[in-house]
């Protein structure tokens, strides 16, 4: 499926379990462009889906396939994920829409991430996707987002007071310097 | 929301909070009413489609 989807370049990727495909735009300049791009990505992959018997879900998990019963794709990247985390990247069969905003600024980078904080609550809330996971009815809206609390640097990050504390007190990661990016999770 | 452009966004995520009717609660309300998860599958593929081909 993939294959068909050349002309797509790099904007459609596999991901680490062979039925998860990851599409990603191109930078837009603003709301408008960001949909007519997602809306044309998703149109297409659906297309190609079809054309092989396959069907396209966007939601937080699947209802009740089993993360046991998935195949990893075939590349060096995604073996080296699961010889190094085993079951919990294999267990990771979750999917989501990330949203990266890229601020050039560096302190206003992270006083926009530091008000973002309060609102990623609310923006889970509306977006909840994933009530079922491996065939069960899980009690939560959002199963997704708590198999994946237990990835590192995956949940509310620290407040920081500028752009030198966080690449000073977090030197283990910082956002790329004209990227800041906020994930929503579903 | 016009200097950026997302007044329609904002009117939709507006309604959105209103209705508190999340993509959760569709998927647990055709669950409920046939207990079987294959019809939750369609569902979601149905929503993923829905405003794309017409």
């Amino acid at each position: 499926m993939l294959a068909a989807g050349a002309h797509l370049g790099d904007q459609i990727k596999p991901e680490l379990h062979q039925s998860v495909v990851e599409v990603g735009t191109p930078v837009c300049a603003d709301v408008r462009e960001a949909r007519e791009a997602v809306n044309h990505l998703r149109r297409s992959l659906i297309g190609m889906a079809e054309k092989s018997g396959a069907r396209i879900v966007a939601a937080g998990t699947h209802p009740f396939s089993h993360w046991k019963d998935q195949e990893i794709t075939d590349r060096e990247r995604y073996k080296d994920i699961v010889n190094e985390m085993e079951d919990l990247a294999r267990a990771n069969l979750i999917f989501g829409l990330h949203v990266h905003v890229g601020v050039e600024d560096d302190e206003m980078r992270i006083q926009i991430m530091n008000g973002v904080r309060a609102f990623l609550p609310h923006l889970l809330a509306l977006s909840v996707n994933s009530p079922f996971w491996c065939g069960r009815k899980t009690g939560v809206k959002s199963v997704r987002s708590t198999i994946f609390k237990r990835f590192p640097r995956t949940q509310i990050p620290d407040y920081f007071y500028s752009w030198e504390d966080l690449t000073t007190s977090w030197t283990s990661w910082a956002p790329g310097r004209r990227c800041a990016s906020c994930a929503a999770g579903q | 929301m016009d200097e950026l452009g997302t007044r329609e966004e904002m009117r939709f995520l507006r309604g959105w909070a209103v209705s508190g009717d999340t993509g959760a609660d569709r998927q647990i309300a055709v669950y409920e009413a046939t207990r079987d998860l294959r019809p939750v599958v369609d569902l979601l593929v149905d929503e993923t489609k829905a405003g794309l081909l017409d």
